[in-house]
């Protein structure tokens, strides 16, 4: 079993070579073999969809694609009987509490997808009122890139989540550590954020707007960002 | 006579047993990590407003009541149902003097207005 | 059943013969002679539209005489934005205008100084103004006096970085990262509510719980068997909403007293960032928009810009963009009518139309690459000309699609329980429908015969054979037998069309605006040249404005552009009929059943990506 969890590079604590539990988790292995296999084979989605993406998860849930054979076809609208969050679109600061009150309803154990680029790092709105991840409001456990990703994607990360629960263990409390008071409180430190928000590539390139500056020809020293600072105040 | 009774009250044992044991299960492999935010009534993430305590109308009570009464009365078509040819027309008329009864009451909830909503 | 079959059918709405000079015009000629000194500037825009400059103070006026006067009628508002152009000089209103009767479009325009941005809202004139001034106000700060709820729409309550859309507004806000998602959490109960719900619950301090107008109970004797008035959330997560729309209801038991919607859980900031992008780089973004049916906004924008840059698209691509329109009304009412039809309870059209939605995804994959997210226009022409069978392979999908119409109809349209859902649920009669704004099959559904596509025809649309289906009593019902008639209407549209497109290219052959075929910008040094100016400077849009409306799935579909000469867009607006077409709700809900609303809210068809944008 851990060669399983060698195999996916993870976030949190699990995974790796890291962390095999306590000891007396040698006892329980068949038991936590049967557990996993019972909750990764019913995962209950709960879709927090706000935009597109969600458009793209509902393809999934349909005849074509078919999340069924998941078994993970009843999508759970209500966080108490949900297992897995798939965030599904973009997120603004006006939801950002809506999705973090959510996902603290949702009972132990729980796992969350952030599905499409917009979800895990902000996508192409690198703006003042998308979230450039919800990694900074909630804890993740598989990222989907695309825009949006196509449901073989998705299921590809529904797979993902079902090798990650086949590496945990009973005995291990860091699998389902949640304290009382991270409740309603953001995911990751402010220097976090502020290093994971930072403008890189495409988004150092914003500073010409039409109306207020020429913008007609093409300057690049301007573009660097250290003019884009300049123009934040 | 008490051989037949035998088999429910192995049911009934089976039952409990059964039910019991996947409660504990549960329990067992379960991770509990209450917090206040978590206890919280889920109104679609957002705060909820007022309180749940409030007084509702009596129409759903009304509703439901209605829905008891003629529950318990298809409740009891069935094991009638099963026996139906052994009782034979005296089991056809008794019954349909029970139905004659519980439709004097319908009648009467519908004269009244009790199933209309407003 | 509403089976009051109308005697006789409502005139076909259809645009009266543009005018050579906006002097020409009779709404200008009324307004010079009742307004003469207020009026600053008269001109045309380059779709037709007179364009008149009137000073903040007279607008009311302006308007209450449009919308009164019997020979002007501007009975519809279809827009109200905000623009700033730039410079320390003005902020602009557009109020953009519509009449049913004359078929004339009209703008009036606001200058309203830096120092004194109010102007008196058009609420009493036009209910429609409501939501769309809040949006005004909450992305310029422009006040408008006598508006009877003026407060943020699209973001959040308490958000106080600042006005977005003003040009000294940094893209990415004025606090860093975490100082935002540290307010964002950090939101309380008051903050989430409006006063009106605070008070409707009683929370205010000091008032005790304020019953809503209904006016029925006044001087009768206290029920005492009545429940209390119970405040609940519906949204923003929620299943049956169609996106992260939040409504707060009022309840009485079942009856929903009051309804007051909330967005903004999906503001994208797409106007602010497409004032980033160069006119290209701006399609990507309407595509995510209106996801359901991402082509028609990637078509109607770039008409738009077109025509701001007086190119004439080439036959073939007037034809093709034409089936993608159609095609993509028919995604988009298939996905209306799988999730409407779940939401009442039938899940078994839902299978059945994602799964034709799917063959759809297939042409869209085979043409452009992407399924949702399609880009297919560029300023001038198309992303590539059409792939070899893909006609063909649309053709067989299209004669195919009329079995599944068929099948859902079978399931539905005389299914009693389907009708007990939506008989009578949502009224809403044609002048109401007016008043509100609506657009598309909503106002259609109420006895309007308007439609974009026969009103000012645009791709050619007045070649083609095709009726517009209206209903009568503007209910619930009526709308879903309209797009059902639509969804049969455009797929006799695309029958015709897919037998005419022409041979030719698809892009024009103007090197200015669109990129020239790379064979050619492989062998000849012209075509490098402004292949290489094209891609490093971006298409020049010389200085001008317009506003350019389009027929989408869910009414009509406006762009509202500013251009300075420019490789960028100045301003770039986005008029999402669904936003007008949401504020109808507590209308069409209110005195209703909860479970009204889910079908009401269903059968008006919205998407929060085009309310919220």
């Amino acid at each position: 079993m851990s060669d399983d969890r060698k195999r996916l590079p993870t976030v949190n604590a699990v995974g790796g070579d890291v962390d095999t539990g306590p000891p007396a988790s040698w006892m329980i292995t068949k038991v936590d073999a049967v557990v996993n296999w019972s909750r990764r084979n019913s995962l209950w989605p709960m879709p927090l969809g706000t935009a597109c993406c969600a458009i793209e998860m509902m393809a999934t849930a349909g005849s074509k694609f078919d999340i069924a054979r998941f078994g993970a076809e009843r999508f759970s609208f209500s966080p108490r009987q949900a297992d897995l969050m798939i965030v599904a679109g973009r997120v603004t600061y006006k939801m950002a509490p809506i999705l973090r009150r959510i996902w603290d309803q949702m009972p132990q154990p729980k796992w969350c997808i952030s599905m499409g680029a917009c979800a895990s790092s902000g996508g192409m709105f690198d703006n003042y009122t998308i979230v450039q991840g919800i990694d900074q409001i909630i804890p993740v456990d598989v990222y989907v890139p695309g825009c949006p990703p196509r449901p073989e994607s998705l299921l590809y990360a529904l797979m993902m989540v079902q090798e990650k629960i086949k590496g945990e263990s009973l005995a291990n409390p860091v699998h389902r550590e949640e304290s009382p008071d991270a409740a309603g409180k953001q995911n990751l430190p402010p220097e976090a954020i502020e290093l994971v928000a930072q403008p890189f590539g495409n988004s150092t390139r914003q500073n010409r707007i039409s109306g207020v500056e020429g913008s007609s020809a093409v300057s690049r020293p301007r573009d660097r960002r250290e003019r884009l600072l300049e123009h934040q105040d | 006579m008490k051989q037949a009774y035998v088999g429910v009250v192995v049911l009934f044992v089976v039952g409990l047993l059964t039910s019991g044991m996947f409660l504990l299960l549960s329990h067992l492999a379960s991770a509990y990590r209450p917090s206040a935010v978590k206890a919280m009534p889920y109104e679609s993430g957002i705060d909820p407003l007022g309180d749940t305590r409030e007084r509702y109308s009596v129409k759903f009570y009304i509703v439901a009541m209605l829905f008891i009464v003629f529950d318990i009365e298809t409740i009891f078509f069935l094991p009638w149902a099963v026996i139906f040819r052994d009782l034979g027309l005296f089991g056809l008329i008794e019954m349909f003097i029970f139905v004659f009864v519980l439709a004097v009451g319908l009648a009467y909830a519908w004269k009244k207005g009790a199933l209309e909503w407003d | 059943m509403s089976s009051t079959v109308a005697q006789q059918l409502p005139d076909l709405v259809v645009g009266a013969e543009p005018v050579a000079d906006a002097e020409a015009s009779v709404a200008v000629e009324a307004l010079r002679k009742r307004f003469g000194e207020a009026i600053s500037g008269v001109r045309m825009d380059p779709v037709g539209t007179p364009v008149v400059t009137i000073e903040p103070a007279r607008v009311h006026d302006a308007l209450s005489f449009l919308k009164t006067d019997a020979a002007q009628s501007y009975d519809l508002l279809l827009d109200v934005m905000g623009a700033d152009p730039g410079g320390e000089v003005v902020i602009q209103v557009w109020y953009q205008l519509w009449s049913m009767k004359h078929g004339h479009m009209l703008r009036l325009l606001a200058l309203l100084p830096r120092a004194n941005l109010s102007v008196q809202s058009a609420v009493d004139i036009y209910p429609a103004a409501d939501w769309l001034e809040r949006e005004v106000y909450d992305m310029y700060g422009v006040s408008f006096e006598g508006h009877p709820d003026l407060r943020r729409i699209l973001m959040p309550e308490n958000y106080d970085e600042g006005f977005p859309l003003r040009k000294d507004f940094p893209l990415r806000g004025r606090f860093t990262r975490s100082e935002q998602v540290r307010r964002a959490l950090n939101r309380s109960t008051e903050d989430v509510y409006s006063r009106e719900e605070l008070a409707l619950a009683g929370l205010l301090e000091g008032e005790p719980a304020a019953e809503a107008s209904s006016g029925a109970d006044e001087g009768e004797a206290k029920d005492y068997l009545a429940g209390e008035k119970m405040v609940i959330n519906m949204g923003p997560q929620h299943p049956a909403t169609h996106g992260v729309l939040r409504l707060v209801l009022q309840l009485d038991g079942e009856t929903i007293l009051r309804c007051i919607p909330h967005i903004g859980y999906l503001h994208t900031g797409f106007e602010k960032t497409c004032e980033y992008r160069e006119w290209n780089q701006v399609v990507p973004y309407t595509d995510r928009m209106d996801y359901l049916a991402p082509m028609l906004y990637n078509i109607g924008y770039a008409g738009a810009v077109e025509s701001l840059l007086g190119v004439e698209i080439t036959p073939r691509c007037q034809v093709v963009r034409l089936i993608m329109s159609e095609l993509n009304r028919l995604l988009g009412h298939l996905l209306w009518l799988g999730t409407g039809a779940m939401d009442v309870g039938a899940t078994t059209v839902f299978l059945y139309t994602f799964q034709e939605r799917e063959r759809i995804y297939n042409l869209h994959e085979a043409y452009c690459g992407g399924r949702i997210t399609t880009s297919v226009t560029r300023i001038g022409g198309m992303v590539a000309d059409l792939p070899v069978g893909w006609l063909e392979a649309c053709r067989e999908l299209v004669n195919g699609l009329t079995a599944t119409i068929d099948e859902a109809e079978r399931l539905l349209t005389r299914n009693s329980i389907f009708q007990a859902r939506l008989v009578d649920v949502g009224i809403i009669d044609a002048e109401k429908a007016l008043e509100f704004g609506l657009t598309g099959p909503n106002l259609r559904a109420s006895g309007i015969a308007y439609d974009v596509r026969k009103a000012r025809p645009y791709l050619g649309y007045d070649e083609y054979d095709f009726d517009v289906p209206v209903g009568v009593v503007g209910d619930a019902y009526d709308r879903y037998l309209v797009r059902m008639e639509e969804m049969r209407q455009s797929i006799r549209i695309l029958q015709q069309a897919l037998d005419r497109v022409p041979d030719g290219p698809i892009n024009v052959q103007d090197p200015a605006v669109i990129l020239p075929d790379k064979s050619e910008a492989m062998s000849s040094i012209d075509a490098m040249i402004s292949h290489f100016k094209l891609v490093m400077e971006g298409v020049q849009v010389p200085a001008g404005d317009v506003w350019y409306s389009i027929e989408a799935t869910k009414g009509e579909l406006g762009f509202g552009l500013i251009a300075d000469g420019g490789p960028k867009p100045v301003r770039c607006r986005f008029r999402g009929p669904s936003f007008v077409n949401l504020a109808a709700l507590p209308y069409l809900v209110e005195g209703g059943l909860v479970s009204d609303v889910i079908a009401a809210n269903a059968s008006i068809d919205i998407v929060l990506g085009e309310i919220d944008r």
